[in-house]
């Protein structure tokens, strides 16, 4: 395959893409109301157990079309990343380049995750010191492997300002206290590498978790539920809390900010380099988040996310600090719904790879 | 495949009759929306050359065979629905 050469107009992919994800949301809706039909039945005839038991066959159907979506803007966006930005052009270049750019889009966080063994967690986050403050600290339980192979564990911060536990801020200016180093008790950290996208994070909820999320209960995770209507962008800004919609709003970059972070193109190496190397020296994007251009989760997520259930946003900052230490922060925002029935982000750390391994995040108010 | 082992209770019809409406209607859209992956389909490859655009291929006659595949089976459950329907008191 390295010698054949392949072309493709990344735009023509990642329309097909959105329209993929708008058939699976609609395949999804369909079977939907099959299983509710379903259940019914089977609840009145069989009982609550039997319904709460069933399982529709068809459901791997929507799953193949989010993949095939999935895989062709992936594919979109690797022809678009070989053409230099070109996405409105035809691209021509070698199968090869397109692989790479695949293999390097192909990470996704949720996909490496690991338990951490017995003691592992606190001597990676605090090293050989002994540190503890009581107004102040980091949860977490596992660790993430980064596309660069190394090991960093997961950190939920949170410090307590005025009697609140906030675990992140929704901005932060240049010399102000933020939560990521503790307000100051844990300094020096440095973002080496960072990334935002989307990622199946489960598969299709079957009745069982369907009935647990719709009870509230904690065991299926984040509750979410929104519509295609409802949700047509979210936007994540490193440091910010996450909205709906393509800008941040208020959090408008300031004057005094430093410049904003754009990433060398390739972000890094595609794998199967044998150095695989992050770009190092910007300061942390986490902590100086308002001064950050705004990543856009757009089009393709909006649909995907439209179908609720199985996939969020994430932002994973890989981080180190001037004492050698590293440590991932590992961002998800989920799409919900409040009582008045319109949609709302929910934002969780994730510390670790059970489904229960997560923060809720409180954002303090710039 | 739905409710080989349904049939031992008692069922109400109008949950019955609820869900042979429901199969019906998926058993019409389901051959549409194979026709919508094809259009799709026809948006990507309009320009798309390479064995990305066979793994694509590929996949796009996987998921209409399954898709009108499927139709075969909500039409089997809406039809036996529809039966038991008839068949109640």
């Amino acid at each position: 395959m390295s010698d054949v050469r392949c072309s493709a107009r990344p735009s023509d992919l990642y329309a097909a893409a959105a329209e993929t994800a708008e058939l699976a949301s609609a395949l999804r809706a369909a079977l939907a109301a099959l299983d509710g039909s379903a259940e019914l039945v089977l609840l009145s005839a069989r009982g609550f157990w039997s319904a709460l038991a069933w399982r529709d066959p068809l459901w791997s159907l929507v799953d193949a079309v989010d993949d095939l979506s999935l895989f062709v803007a992936a594919v979109g966006r690797a022809f678009e990343r070989a053409g230099d930005g070109t996405a409105t052009h035809v691209v021509t270049t070698g199968a090869a380049a397109i692989d790479g750019w695949l293999q390097a889009s192909a990470w996704l966080p949720a996909d490496h995750l690991h338990a951490a063994r017995e003691g592992e967690w606190g001597t990676a986050v605090f090293g050989t010191r002994c540190a503890s403050w009581p107004d102040a600290g980091y949860l977490g339980t596992g660790f993430v492997v980064g596309p660069d192979g190394r090991r960093y564990p997961l950190v939920a911060p949170w410090v307590t300002r005025g009697g609140v536990v906030y675990q992140a801020d929704d901005g932060v200016l240049p010399g102000r206290p933020n939560v990521l180093d503790l307000d100051g008790r844990d300094p020096g950290w440095t973002t080496l590498y960072e990334r935002t996208g989307i990622e199946r994070w489960r598969a299709a909820p079957d009745l069982a978790e369907r009935t647990l999320i719709g009870i509230g209960a904690t065991a299926a995770g984040a509750p979410m539920g929104s519509t295609e209507a409802d949700v047509q962008t979210v936007t994540i800004v490193p440091g910010r809390a996450p909205v709906l919609g393509a800008s941040p709003g208020a959090g408008a970059p300031s004057a005094v900010s430093p410049p904003a972070y754009e990433p060398d193109r390739p972000e890094y190496p595609p794998p199967n380099a044998p150095d695989v190397a992050y770009p190092r020296g910007q300061d942390s994007l986490v902590a100086n988040g308002a001064a950050l251009a705004p990543l856009f989760i757009d089009g393709l997520g909006g649909a995907v996310f439209a179908d609720l259930g199985s996939h969020d946003a994430y932002d994973i900052a890989f981080q180190q600090n001037v004492d050698g230490r590293v440590r991932a922060v590992y961002r998800r925002v989920f799409v919900g719904t409040d009582a008045g029935g319109d949609p709302v982000l929910q934002s969780v750390y994730v510390t670790g790879p059970e489904r229960n391994d997560q923060v809720a995040i409180t954002y303090a108010p710039r | 495949m739905y409710f080989h082992a349904v049939s031992v209770s008692p069922l109400p019809r109008g949950a019955l009759v609820a869900l042979g409406l429901t199969a019906d209607r998926l058993a019409v859209q389901l051959p549409q929306f194979a026709d919508w992956l094809h259009h799709a389909a026809a948006v990507a490859t309009a320009d798309w050359v390479g064995p990305h655009r066979d793994e694509f291929d590929r996949r796009v006659r996987l998921l209409t065979a399954a898709l009108l595949s499927a139709r075969a089976t909500v039409a089997a459950v809406g039809s036996t629905a529809d039966d038991l329907v008839h068949a109640s008191p």
